[in-house]
């Protein structure tokens, strides 16, 4: 079982990292992570994170399809500064054998009221039992703007340097070189609708929709789609006093559901 | 003097409906009848409703109110009192500016001239009554109406229809209608299709009566609803259907009616109940079985009866139907609960194809189903769950979600087991019949101001079970998208962006057939202006893509023209269109709707490639007497014969000229 595993994990593309994962917020809504402020951001539009007033620490699990075993496990800090935002995540991906794993830094700056900008830089670590590991650098770009109160563009670019995992071995270890651009509407102060659009190198063109409906103070529910390939998603969060838990699912035709869960909490 | 401003207030109510039905025309499913609705809004509009007195019912045939806003309206009277202005409207909870603009030419506050004595005199001197006939032909000569020594068209190619309806106020009401199909015989018996009924209405206790033919609609249409329903659309909210219950017949379509007798009568408070019994004889194709008796497996639903082997189906099997529904409603809150017996003369069999092993056997079937709508707050819930008597169950369940004034969002899961049966089954579903599938469909529409709409929906399927042409369980998905931008009263930009992806047995010839993606993609683009006060234009541009497993990708394209020359004091409007339309295979055919005698819409396919024109022409003759003349005419390239089978026409030419009478006195 453990063999097929890392059988089935190492003869996917070796674009890895399609499981970079936005949290559980930005996935139900359909992985939107270009213009939605959270503070899981930082594994998608870093400067996201520039909404989130006080220091706030998250916790991620997420279960995957097929067995038991493949999990990820991820963590992020945000601390605000003024107008500087400082934020630390880490992610991992796998089982046992196979462990993908990431651990950045993020540096955001808000200028005035509706710009902000963000620099990320993580150190990727790939490790299969039996085999060895690799690891590389990669660095995220990102900005936001936010026009008027109902309107917030975004755009990211994930490893624009197409950095790679140092390998000296024959294979091409690529870290994914993703390029989105989104909008969020805010047609009244408790739904959220957000739209983006991915390019990974490499991939067709994929187009997201999602909503974030605050139905009461305390629960808010999300629900979201993605064009290429057709998934669904859905999730909700409720927050209460200064807890923050999350939940969120994806739905993929051949794949199945990937369930979600994160704890947060606001200092 | 007096006569212009008749005959404005005449156009102009013409306009106002013409809007409304053009912008639900093409969502509709095929065969859907437009004259009812188009009748419906007609008769609002020349006797408008009363805001203040108006019911759940009387609201539900707006096809463009949603349930949740008819929901909301209640719950705004009962909260804020009666109406004192019909703009009032606006502050009522999901009517967006659209949505009242539509509804006001056919609202009023004034108390409605309710005619409460009913004596035999009233009925001659306040009725109304409206006579439309209709004659439509083919100018080209089909292959069916030649000689030929085997199957053929033993009628002439004409196509007569007449209907007539007879209103008094909101209390009588009663239609007839007669249908001869091209390629029916005319001689010796003149209509090929008989349609009547009598209704009456606010009896006391009996709140509808039907003796005739009528129609029946209840919950979300698995367990009882006949006739067509929405389906998936730009509206996300139509997936949500609102049921009329009872309602007397008067479409041409025939098949999906009950004949025999129906009536709503108010049992206690807010209990009704409706029992209904009908007795019909369909048209099936039969075999002798082992035993020698008369089988059959399926239904024929399109009413042709024009070659020999139509002719020997015809009224062969015979059905009988009786059951009731009794249904509870409170405010916000709708419970129902129907239970009927449907009954044949001769069994039904499976066919061999192992696609069809669940279909339905036997000759009598129990259909049990129960209903549910609430609203609560700004959410309105709804499902409805359905078992017969052999079979599984069937249940479909949502909500629609008023997310503010500008948007509004719905969501429903429906499952239908495979062997569900149902021969009233009108559920949404993306297949053709609501069996055999399990889907979510979420959908969003957004209009932050007067002048954009937005709307997406993305809708998931899975078929458990084999089906016609696909041999292994299959799920599939859909999307559309639109954007409209209405900047003025007089221009509209629509771009819309639908995608359609399920499986079909591969065309490979392999020993076992696989499964193959086949993806339907269409890209369009419309403009409508209006110059001025006479002349309007519409443009559209419209791209389709096919492609299936590892073939080609098949493209067609459309592009038409049309102009509206509507005059308001005028005797005579019309409208034109100039199309022009290639597409490389079937496949990649494209719909378009198209406009048609008395402002009702037909659905135009084009495929193949070639010019397709229509001219429409309306006379006033006298005040309450109008005749409509259509010429349309498609005009293929690069083919030697248009049509297949008994349709088929020498040539590349297919005309077809159709005129109408319609007067009402």
């Amino acid at each position: 079982m453990k063999i097929w595993n890392v059988l089935l994990i190492s003869l996917t593309p070796f674009y890895l990292f399609a499981q970079n994962n936005f949290g559980p917020r930005l996935t139900a809504m359909g992985n939107n992570g270009a213009a939605v402020t959270d503070v899981w951001a930082l594994q998608a539009n870093p400067s996201g994170i520039t909404a989130v007033n006080r220091p706030t620490v998250s916790l991620n699990y997420i279960k995957h399809l097929f067995s038991n075993d493949i999990s990820t496990q991820a963590l992020v800090v945000v601390v605000p500064i003024k107008n500087n935002f400082i934020g630390a995540g880490f992610q991992r991906y796998g089982f046992a054998e196979y462990t993908e794993s990431k651990i950045g830094f993020t540096y955001a700056k808000r200028f005035g009221n509706k710009l902000s900008i963000a620099l990320n830089g993580n150190y990727h670590q790939l490790k299969i039992a039996n085999y060895g590991s690799t690891a590389g650098f990669s660095v995220d770009v990102g900005a936001l703007y936010h026009l008027g109160k109902q309107f917030t563009f975004g755009a990211f670019i994930s490893n624009p340097s197409k950095q790679r995992f140092s390998s000296s071995s024959e294979i091409f270890i690529e870290i994914p070189t993703c390029f989105n651009i989104g909008a969020a509407y805010f047609p009244s102060d408790k739904v959220l609708i957000a739209t983006s659009i991915t390019k990974s190198l490499n991939q067709s063109i994929d187009v997201s929709v999602g909503i974030d409906y605050k139905i009461i103070n305390v629960l808010s529910l999300r629900g979201g789609l993605s064009a290429n390939p057709f998934k669904q998603y859905a999730g909700f969060g409720i927050n209460f006093k200064k807890f923050l838990l999350d939940m969120a699912t994806t739905y993929d035709a051949n794949l199945g559901y990937a369930p979600q869960i994160a704890i947060g909490y606001v200092f | 003097m007096i006569g212009f401003v008749a005959e404005a207030q005449i156009a102009e109510q013409e306009v106002d409906v013409r809007d409304i039905l053009e912008s639900v025309a093409e969502n509709l499913p095929d065969g859907y009848d437009i004259t009812e609705l188009t009748d419906v809004l007609i008769r609002y509009r020349k006797h408008p409703i009363n805001l203040n007195k108006t019911t759940p019912e009387e609201l539900k045939t707006f096809v463009f109110l949603s349930p949740l806003q008819i929901s909301n309206f209640f719950a705004y009277i009962q909260e804020n009192g009666n109406f004192v202005d019909a703009l009032e409207l606006q502050s009522i909870d999901g009517f967006d500016v659209r949505t009242v603009q539509s509804l006001l030419p056919f609202v009023t506050l004034s108390g409605a001239t309710e005619y409460e004595k009913l004596t035999l005199k009233n009925i001659f001197r306040f009725g109304e009554s409206d006579l439309v006939m209709r004659f439509v032909q083919t100018l080209q000569t089909q292959k069916g109406f030649t000689d030929l020594p085997g199957n053929r068209y033993l009628g002439s190619p004409e196509r007569f229809q007449t209907r007539y309806r007879y209103h008094y106020g909101s209390i009588v009401s009663a239609a007839i209608t007669l249908d001869k199909d091209a390629g029916e015989k005319l001689i010796g018996k003149p209509f090929d299709f008989y349609s009547g009924n009598i209704a009456l209405f606010k009896l006391g206790r009996v709140k509808k009566l039907v003796v005739g033919d009528y129609i029946l609609q209840f919950g979300q249409g698995v367990t009882m609803w006949s006739g067509f329903g929405f389906g998936k659309g730009p509206d996300v909210t139509s997936v949500a259907k609102k049921d009329l219950g009872l309602r007397p017949y008067t479409s041409a379509n025939e098949y999906s009616f009950l004949r025999g007798a129906s009536a709503t009568i108010n049992l206690y408070k807010n209990f009704d109940i409706t029992p209904f019994v009908s007795l019909r004889n369909l048209d099936a194709s039969q075999d002798l079985d082992f035993e020698g008796n008369l089988v059959q497996a399926t239904v024929n639903q399109s009413g042709y009866h024009r070659t020999p082997t139509e002719i020997e189906n015809k009224s062969s099997l015979s059905q009988q139907v009786y059951g009731a529904a009794l249904q509870y409603t409170k405010s916000e809150l709708a419970i129902g609960a129907i239970a009927y017996r449907s009954k044949f003369g001769n069994s039904f069999v499976t066919q061999t194809a192992v696609y069809d092993r669940f279909s339905f056997t036997g000759n009598s079937l129990t259909n049990l189903g129960a209903y549910y709508n609430y609203t609560v707050r700004n959410i309105y819930l709804f499902g409805e769950v359905g078992k017969g008597s052999k079979g599984g169950f069937a249940y479909i369940s949502g909500a629609l979600i008023s997310l503010s004034a500008i948007a509004s969002a719905a969501i429903t899961y429906r499952n239908y087991a495979k062997d569900y049966h149902s021969f009233f089954n009108q559920a949404l579903a993306e297949a053709s019949e609501a069996v055999n599938e399990k889907g979510l469909y979420a959908g969003l529409n957004i209009s932050p101001n007067k002048r954009w709409a937005f709307s997406i929906y993305g809708d998931y399927f899975q078929f458990p079970w084999l089906k016609y042409r696909v041999d292994a369980p299959s799920k599939g998905y859909e999307i559309l998208s639109q954007a409209v931008y209405t900047p003025s009263k007089t221009f509209k930009v629509l771009a819309r962006f639908k995608t359609e992806n399920k499986q079909q047995n591969t065309d490979i010839d392999v020993p076992i057939n696989f499964l193959d993606d086949v993806k339907k993609e269409s890209y369009r683009v419309e403009v409508s202006w209006q110059l001025n006060k006479k002349w309007s234009f519409q443009n559209r541009a419209e791209v389709s893509q096919y492609k299936k497993g590892e073939a080609n990708r098949e493209v067609g394209y459309l592009i038409y023209q049309d102009v509206d020359y509507s005059p308001m004091f005028s005797k005579i409007t019309g409208n034109i269109r100039i199309s022009y339309f290639d597409t490389q295979s079937y496949n990649s055919r494209i719909y378009a709707y198209e406009d048609d005698v008395l402002y009702s819409f037909a659905f135009g396919m084009y495929s193949g490639k070639g010019f397709r024109t229509y001219l429409n022409l309306k006379y006033n003759l006298a005040k309450k007497l109008n005749v409509w003349a259509r010429y349309a005419m498609f005009i293929y390239r690069d083919v030697e014969t248009v049509g297949s089978y008994l349709d088929e026409i020498e040539g590349n030419k297919k005309s077809e000229v159709k005129l109408q009478l319609r007067y009402q006195f």
